[in-house]
């Protein structure tokens, strides 16, 4: 399964890459093969990576420079529909994560996150 | 123009504890808070990461830390890359995930930007640009033994 993440911060993206490489070929945690076929520090870039590796599953962040994440979503849902989207985002409001759901992502997990809680939305988001 | 209240401002710093007890299952100690005098220098460590706030309120908040307690927070999480360019960034995510977690309570109203960040000693003039209030909220930090600081300059735009 290929994974795309997108977040502007280093440290998110590499928390979230290396948590995906060593659980996501454990099966005791109930998560497919995980394959990283890119990594992208904002929307626009995102979009490109998505169109030239087709990811079964994107983790995106929405406070982002050039391109927001959701407006980046809007254009992911287009471009890649099959995907599953998991918003990743410090963003706690209700109404954030409810436009989020609406525009066509299928989960929502709020920073700061512990290895478990990313395991635990991905498994649902690929539910 | 309004204040902050004492209700929005514990806000803050519940907010603050809980982004490194969540993060590193240890939270942080509020050490002090309060106004900072008129004209008085605000604390700045190694490395800070800054917020811009807009929409329904205005102002910044930025946060700032020592090179080992950004050393050991990475560490905590997994992170073996060291560097200035990753304790910003990690500067930069800390002021981002307070701030946005912050909206739970003041709304989707309030809008903030990427961070900006900076290492102590950077020659940027102005980066903080005009205060809001002459007299911004500083908040010290205790995790594990060092000390950081969040500094709040934010008003609401209601009356």
């Amino acid at each position: 399964m290929r994974l795309l993440i997108v977040d502007d911060s280093n440290l998110i993206r590499n928390f979230i890459a290396r948590i995906a490489s060593a659980k996501g070929y454990d099966p005791a945690h109930g998560l497919p093969g995980l394959r990283i076929v890119g990594l992208a520090t904002n929307g626009a870039q995102a979009i490109e990576l998505a169109r030239q590796t087709t990811p079964d599953l994107v983790t995106l962040d929405i406070t982002m420079p050039e391109m927001d994440g959701l407006q980046c979503l809007e254009e992911l849902v287009k471009i890649v529909p099959r995907a599953r989207i998991l918003m990743v985002s410090a963003l706690s409001d209700k109404a954030t994560a409810l436009t989020a759901l609406k525009l066509g992502a299928h989960g929502f997990l709020h920073k700061p996150f512990t290895e478990e809680q990313l395991v635990a939305a991905l498994r649902e988001v690929l539910a | 123009m309004s204040r902050l209240s004492e209700q929005d401002l514990q806000v803050i710093t519940d907010t603050v504890q809980s982004y490194f007890g969540r993060l590193t299952k240890e939270r942080a100690r509020i050490s002090a808070s309060f106004l900072a005098e008129a004209g008085e220098a605000l604390p700045e460590f190694d490395y800070t990461g800054m917020i811009q706030i807009s929409g329904a309120y205005r102002g910044w908040v930025y946060f700032t830390a020592p090179k080992l307690m950004i050393r050991y927070l990475l560490l905590s999480v997994g992170e073996t890359l060291q560097g200035d360019d990753i304790f910003m960034d990690t500067a930069g995510e800390i002021a981002n995930t307070i701030a946005g977690n912050a909206r739970k309570h003041f709304g989707e109203t309030m809008q903030i930007s990427v961070p900006t960040t900076r290492m102590s000693g950077d020659a940027a003039g102005a980066w903080l640009g005009k205060p809001v209030h002459e007299r911004p909220m500083v908040i010290h930090i205790q995790w594990q033994a060092l000390a950081a600081a969040l500094v709040v300059d934010l008003q609401s735009a209601a009356g």
